[in-house]
């Protein structure tokens, strides 16, 4: 046996003797504890767990912390104190406006809050402007609907190229260059990569998840307008700054860019790659969330009353003017 | 037709009759995700983590980061190839955090832990104060690996996964896998060289 085999053997020896499989039964019998909860708690429910205030408050004060949390250093009893405040919402002013550790607080406080806000939204309307490769862009217009009905149309070009509707049982995607349209059990079996970047908006919930475990709050802006704050994030993978505009009336995103990171200067926006604008709680006819509709509309362009592009049209227009199309009569 | 007619004809979604239907499809699905991909790996999963951490209360928050890690990542891991390699690494991944916040609390509390230690030597059968020591220096030197050696070289030794499946779950090649795996190795012999020369001449392996 070589030397560099026999030493390999040797510490993979060591090793398995070490880490061995000897899992003792009070351990086990914890952990399973853990995996029942969070099974039948929150992952059945469908939340995020430990994401509730609850979860949080539990998480925190978790029983067998209790005794550690009597005897952890100052530095470590900062930090805790910390994570209270973040955990009540609360906001800290130490001494004047300009603390640095005043401006940490405040900014995941907004950040929570924005992540808060985003699960009570009723309705949602965004328009995403991408930058893909070769200088195409693409224009996404999603919305999205608190019965958890979603629409999202990808337009390259002036045609809306395909449409992806999610309803409470099914997901549809449909060509409509070459009319043709199929169901789907899941996001992950969309094929096309067109559909890629804008799967982080598809509704507030999934949002508010990417928001607040994808990108790390760096710093708070006041804008000249009144009520309006801009937070720069910056992703997990240190190359992309997201810079949103939020209302502090509302506590929501008006505007969200999405920048490569300026090589050599920490978050600093570059070059744009996406910018959405977003619309909150404005009424959505139900409508143009059902994937019926636009087989009713083509069955009415067959019969020559409407012509399909008119649909076009239809989606292009703002929701705040109301819409007939001939030959639907509407209450 | 009918706006409202045709609504009702084909079942649009409202606030009224959506919430419970929908409700109702999503505790389905998140449970199925359980079933499908967390419920088959609960017994290698504990085992993982204590593997790595060999203390009860860390295995269990341990745990809980493991749980939270995969709910954030599910979607990933319905898309994974192989979503069964890509957990156990989530758990070798947490593990290792735990770790290396172990042995930097380790290194912050000497003291205290020189008194304990004192403290245990009275107490404590030779043979148990060896096996700590030897599991504390052989932790020590697995947290101080990089991620990805640590990850490739636990996943290889440990769970004794192939390396076109270690490389899939790191999302590299089987090249760099190998790579990863063998640096790793090195750096650890390197480090427990004397207790390797220790072991070979007491015999204790």
């Amino acid at each position: 046996m070589k030397k560099d085999d026999r030493g390999n053997h040797e510490t993979d020896a060591l090793l398995k003797n070490v880490l061995a499989d000897d899992l003792p039964l009070e351990a086990e019998k914890r952990m399973k504890e853990r995996l029942l909860e969070f099974r039948e708690a929150e992952a059945g429910a469908g939340r995020l767990p430990g994401r509730t205030f609850q979860g949080i408050w539990n998480h925190v004060f978790r029983p067998r912390l209790r005794p550690r949390i009597l005897w952890m250093p100052r530095k470590a009893i900062l930090a805790f104190s910390s994570i209270l405040m973040i955990a009540f919402g609360g906001f800290l002013h130490i001494s004047s406006r300009g603390s640095a550790l005043a401006d940490t607080f405040s900014l995941l406080n907004a950040s929570i809050s924005v992540s808060d806000r985003l699960q009570q939204t009723e309705s949602m309307f965004c328009t995403a402007r991408v930058s893909m490769d070769r200088g195409i862009n693409v224009t996404y217009l999603i919305r999205w609907l608190a019965s958890g009905a979603s629409r999202l149309d990808v337009r390259r070009g002036g045609d809306i190229e395909k449409t992806l509707w999610i309803t409470g049982t099914e997901i549809i995607i449909a060509d409509n260059i070459e009319n043709t349209s199929k169901s789907l059990e899941s996001l992950d079996q969309i094929e096309s990569s067109l559909f890629d970047p804008i799967i982080e908006f598809l509704s507030p919930e999934r949002l508010s998840e990417v928001l607040y475990y994808n990108w790390k709050p760096r710093r708070a802006v006041r804008t000249d307008e009144d009520g309006i704050e801009k937070f720069f994030f910056e992703n997990d993978k240190g190359k992309t700054v997201l810079e949103m505009t939020v209302d502090l009336k509302t506590y929501l995103p008006m505007r969200i860019t999405k920048s490569v990171i300026d090589s050599g200067s920490p978050v600093v926006p570059g070059k744009i790659i996406m910018e959405v604008d977003f619309e909150w709680n404005q009424p959505i006819p139900p409508q143009y969330l059902d994937p019926a509709f636009r087989r009713e509309l083509n069955s009415y362009s067959n019969s020559g009353d409407i012509i399909l592009n008119s649909m076009t049209a239809f989606l292009d227009t703002p929701l705040s003017i109301k819409y007939s199309v001939p030959g639907i009569k509407e209450k | 037709m009918d706006i409202a007619v045709a609504a009702r004809k084909t079942g649009i979604f409202t606030r009224r009759i959506c919430p419970a239907s929908f409700e109702e499809h999503s505790m389905t699905v998140h449970e199925k995700f359980y079933t499908q991909f967390i419920a088959p790996v609960e017994s290698r999963m504990m085992r993982s983590i204590w593997r790595l951490v060999r203390h009860e209360q860390l295995a269990e928050d341990t745990l809980q980061d493991v749980l939270i890690l995969i709910w954030r990542k599910r979607e990933r891991i319905r898309r994974h190839p192989n979503p069964e390699a890509l957990i156990l690494k989530m758990c070798l991944d947490c593990g290792y955090d735990s770790l290396r916040k172990q042995e930097r609390r380790r290194r912050l509390v000497k003291a205290r832990q020189a008194k304990t230690e004192k403290f245990s030597v009275e107490k404590s059968a030779a043979h148990e104060l060896e096996r700590k020591e030897l599991e504390a220096e052989v932790l020590g030197a697995i947290a101080c690996l990089s991620r990805k050696q640590a990850t490739a070289v636990l996943m290889r030794i440990v769970q004794r996964q192939e390396y076109d499946v270690i490389a899939r779950a790191m999302e590299c090649s089987e090249t760099t896998a190998r790579i990863h795996v063998s640096r790793g190795r090195k750096r650890l012999s390197e480090r427990l060289a004397h207790l390797l020369k220790s072991s070979v001449e007491g015999g204790s392996l």
